[in-house]
């Protein structure tokens, strides 16, 4: 029974998506156009290019046409799944955007798993020990590494790995990558993903750790805690079963979030190492106004963001038996 | 490089002047000029050893492998290794040298150009390089209106249309260009185009423009330079291994290139590239301004050191906007009073005088710049020594400004004939640094005559579009990216050129159509010695009437691995500065050569 129920909800959800995906679309679009300027400026700044070539790229680009024009011909394109060419790479924005996903996603699965790994079990840890030397030594931490940007801690990082010459110094492979066994590949990405997933990581613990510890004491005040208690339930139960499970929920839409920023969430990082991942492509060509491109960015992102919170609410239904789905 | 006015590289220089003579039926041709200086298809650097492999750090992927269609630097820098053309510019000097082409001819009235290949030459598949390639690359490709090739620099200008020259296959080895007119820029423009090979991209027609994206399987690339791709990754670096065919012999004649493997490695900033540098995983790194002084000081520990490619292409300038027309409106692009201001020369020539170059060389670069007069820097074939440009002198400024009406209100300001006080906007561009700096620096130097500059950094695409369309700007910063050739800066120079950003409509000043004339007659003059004099002419009436003021010329500095021979960077070649000549450029390691 359940499992109909939410399958018709995740079906009007998803359903719901589209009208949506159209709105931003348009925003997306008009945004792009207003701004100033377009990806023939630079043909323009430059006195040796006569006017007739810049008129005929114009017409290659498709800017010539009204802006209303415009935008039908690229959403008709983009149901059928085409986001149209790049300007300035002259191929298809889908083999562009497929080649750099995959290194993205990458590095930003292995700092969310760093991330989780590392922060729910500290977060209880800590809550079970509240007020120890420990718990305040690790809360200054975090007060630490949530006030500095992650992209600064890339930075430090890279000195550091300049200055002891052990670590890469940006970049996901060696120099001779292609020649490396399947195992020396992984082995090299991994020594790769080191500094990008500390830098990118440490701020997420931080984060996460301070409100799983947070949650977790909130539940250990609660009565049935202290009922299971009463109960002569040994203290490892109590904790493990009963209030960890209560005190995880919340989190779970984080985990949406989370999703939302797998492929943008690590873009100044990605910038500051040299990770050839999406995020250095979107700004180039956000900055150089190659229209198709960014436009792209633009709607993977507002797309990840719709299925993150479409999958932290399905999540949370299916952990948590108090809420239920209207179908 | 923001890619600010940044010309293409082709441009003009000294060519030798080699009588020698060729006859074709009918026609009796005397040449005036022809190539060689070098016997055929050598290098120029010592001779080295053969093996190993280097890695040269850039800033950006390649945007396609089809050299025909390019003309950003970051595909140009990839291009660079895998095709030649049929003579090319050398990358420190900048003179005109025989590539493929192992001779050419040019007729006495500078309308013919008989090309002939040299013997034997090969794809890097194996395939022989002949002139249907030539006919292939030019006929089909380089002077196809249905292709977007860029190739306007081969257009030349016959009665108000731009047209490409005529070509004709004389044999397997020959072609010949005949011009509309004599048109001097165009072996130099030659240099620029690459020669593709018909029996790989023949079959790509109207869609000639995607051929060869970078989502093509590398080995269907063929070329004739010294290297072919081997892999790329995207973002990361872009492997090339030695061409087996290439047709460049050392001094011994041992076929070139020495290097196995040639790597670049990207970072997306300069900070990136020196940290990979000062990592070992590079071996050469552009040093401009902060590098340098980081760089400098670890040249022995690290085993490198820092050459210098003389004054960088790109310069800073202020330019006046002298526009007195009005919009569609009625409205004026200029505010009447500013225009007063502007079209007057004595206020220029101030302006001039105020700016204080040593200062901006010393607090903006470090000292690692030299104070420019002119368009071209010094190590330009078409500077002229003899320009000077004006001094940093605040009493003589002051008293041109007297002269011109202006005087100094109680309160310390400028004002004007009619009592305005003299304050307007320098527009510069943002995402430079240097951009703002030396805008506020010359805002301070204004300050001194009581003038009130405000510099107001927008987007750059804004900068653009207020030179190239909306006109509303009253002084603006920007860069100059002189070319060579001369004749790239004739569409700012000449009133009709579509440049023309300091006045784009309007009555034309006497100055200005003397440009005009002496902009064509460079054009048309093909003895080097006669054009110099031409070009000079133009610098120093664009001294005198200062429409733009140069200022400072960074100097372009490469840091290199000391184990790597043959590195002779120039900074004219914006693309490949510093590995050019990526054919004769070896490591050396000890032992035997």
């Amino acid at each position: 029974m359940k499992k109909e129920v939410m399958l018709r909800y995740f079906l009007r959800r998803l359903f719901s998506l589209l009208p949506m995906l159209f709105l931003i679309s348009l925003i997306c679009f008009g945004v792009s156009k207003l701004t100033p300027g377009d990806y023939l400026d630079q043909l323009r700044s430059n006195p040796s290019i006569r006017q007739e070539t810049i008129a005929r790229e114009r017409v290659r680009l498709g800017l010539d046409r009204p802006v209303v024009a415009q935008y039908f011909i690229w959403a008709g394109n983009l149901l059928k799944g085409d986001l149209g060419q790049s300007f300035r790479y002259r191929v298809p924005v889908n083999t562009l955007i497929g080649s750099r996903i995959l290194n993205t996603l990458v590095l930003s699965i292995a700092t969310l798993i760093f991330v989780w790994l590392i922060a729910l079990p500290l977060g209880i840890w800590l809550a079970v020990r509240q007020h120890s030397a420990l718990d305040q030594i690790v809360s200054t931490l975090s007060y630490f590494f949530l006030g500095v940007p992650s992209f600064f801690l890339a930075l430090v990082f890279l000195w550091f790995a300049v200055r002891t010459g052990g670590l890469p110094s940006g970049g996901m492979q060696s120099p001779g990558f292609a020649d490396l066994s399947f195992f020396g590949k992984v082995l090299d990405i991994l020594w790769h993903l080191l500094i990008p997933v500390l830098a990118g990581g440490l701020g997420g613990i931080a984060a996460l750790q301070r409100r799983m510890r947070g949650n977790l004491l909130d539940v250990l005040g609660e009565e049935y805690v202290r009922t299971a208690r009463a109960k002569g339930l040994p203290e490892h139960k109590v904790i493990y079963r009963h209030a960890v499970r209560n005190a995880i929920n919340p989190l779970v839409t984080l985990l949406g979030f989370e999703f939302a920023a797998l492929l943008s969430g690590n873009a100044l990082v990605e910038i500051v190492l040299s990770w050839p991942g999406l995020g250095m492509m979107m700004l180039d060509a956000l900055t150089g106004q190659d229209f198709n491109l960014a436009l792209a960015g633009m709607m993977i992102g507002a797309l990840m963001l719709l299925l993150g919170n479409l999958l932290a609410d399905l999540l949370l239904a299916w952990l948590d038996p108090r809420i239920k789905l209207e179908a | 490089m923001k890619g600010l006015l940044r010309a293409p590289l082709i441009l003009g220089i000294a060519l030798s002047l080699n009588a020698c003579s060729f006859s074709r039926p009918a026609v009796r041709l005397a040449p005036v000029l022809a190539g060689h200086a070098l016997p055929p298809g050598q290098a120029y650097g010592e001779s080295g050893r053969f093996g190993g492999s280097a890695t040269w750090g850039n800033l950006d992927d390649p945007k396609t492998f089809n050299p025909s269609v390019i003309s950003e630097s970051s595909s140009i820098a990839v291009a660079w290794h895998l095709f030649d053309p049929l003579c090319e510019e050398v990358g420190d000097t900048m003179e005109i040298r025989p590539a493929l082409a192992e001779k050419w001819k040019i007729s006495r009235d500078g309308r013919r150009y008989l090309f002939t290949l040299r013997r034997g030459l090969q794809w890097s598949d194996g395939q022989p390089l002949t002139s249907d390639d030539l006919m292939f690359t030019f006929r089909e490709v380089m002077f196809n209106p249905e292709v977007p090739a860029a190739s306007d620099n081969l257009k030349i200008s016959q009665a108000g249309k731009a047209v490409f020259p005529k070509i004709r296959q004389v044999d397997a080895l020959t072609i010949e260009f005949t011009l509309p007119k004599p048109y001097a820029p165009f072996l130099r423009a030659l240099a620029s185009v690459f020669i593709v090979p018909r029996h790989a991209l023949g079959k790509f027609k109207k869609n000639y423009a995607q051929a060869w994206g970078i989502d093509t399987p590398l080995e269907q690339i063929v070329g004739s330079g010294a290297f072919v791709l081997q892999e790329f990754a995207p973002a990361q670096r872009v492997v090339f291994r030695r061409n087996p065919y290439y047709w460049r012999f050392d001094q011994k004649n041992r076929r070139l290139p020495y290097l196995e493997h040639l790597v670049y490695s990207f970072s997306k900033d300069i900070s990136g590239l020196t940290v990979k540098f000062l990592s070992k995983e590079i071996d050469a790194v552009g040093a401009r301004g902060r590098q340098y002084e980081l760089l400098k000081p670890l040249e022995k520990a690290q085993n490198f050191h820092i050459l210098n490619a003389g004054p960088d292409i790109e310069t800073p300038f202020v330019m006046f906007n002298l526009n007195r027309c009005r919009d569609k409106k009625g409205k004026f692009f200029v505010d009447p009073i500013k225009q007063e201001w502007f079209n007057e020369v004595l206020f220029r020539r101030a302006f001039a005088h105020v700016i204080d170059k040593a200062t901006i060389v010393s607090n903006a670069y470090n000292f690692i710049a030299l104070p420019q007069a002119g368009e071209f820097g010094s190590r330009h074939p078409f500077h002229d020594p003899s320009l000077k440009g004006y001094s940093y002198d605040l009493d003589l400024a002051g008293k041109l400004l007297k002269q011109a009406g202006f005087s100094k209100g109680r309160d310390g300001r400028l004002f004007d004939k009619k009592g305005h006080p003299v304050a307007f906007d320098l527009t510069t561009f943002t995402g430079n640094p240097l951009a703002v700096q030396i805008p506020t620096l010359i805002k301070t130097d204004l300050a001194k005559l009581g003038i009130t500059l405000n510099v107001r950094p927008v987007q750059f695409n804004t900068c653009v579009e207020k030179i190239d369309s909306s006109y509303e700007w009253d002084t603006m910063f920007l860069n100059w990216t002189a070319g060579v050739e001369p004749n790239t800066s004739a569409a700012l120079w000449k009133t009709n050129g579509g440049s023309h950003f300091f006045r784009p409509k309007g009555a034309i000043a006497p100055w200005e159509a003397a440009i005009d004339d002496l902009m064509e007659q460079g054009a048309i003059t093909v003895d080097p010695g006669k054009r110099k004099e031409i070009y000079g002419k133009v610098q120093r009436i664009v001294l005198e009437q200062v429409p733009m003021i140069f200022l400072v010329a960074p100097l372009y500095l490469v840091a290199v691995r000391s184990d790597l021979r043959n590195v002779r960077p120039g900074a004219f070649n914006s693309s490949v500065p510093s590995c050019w000549n990526s054919y004769e450029i070896f490591r050396d390691r000890g032992g035997k050569k």
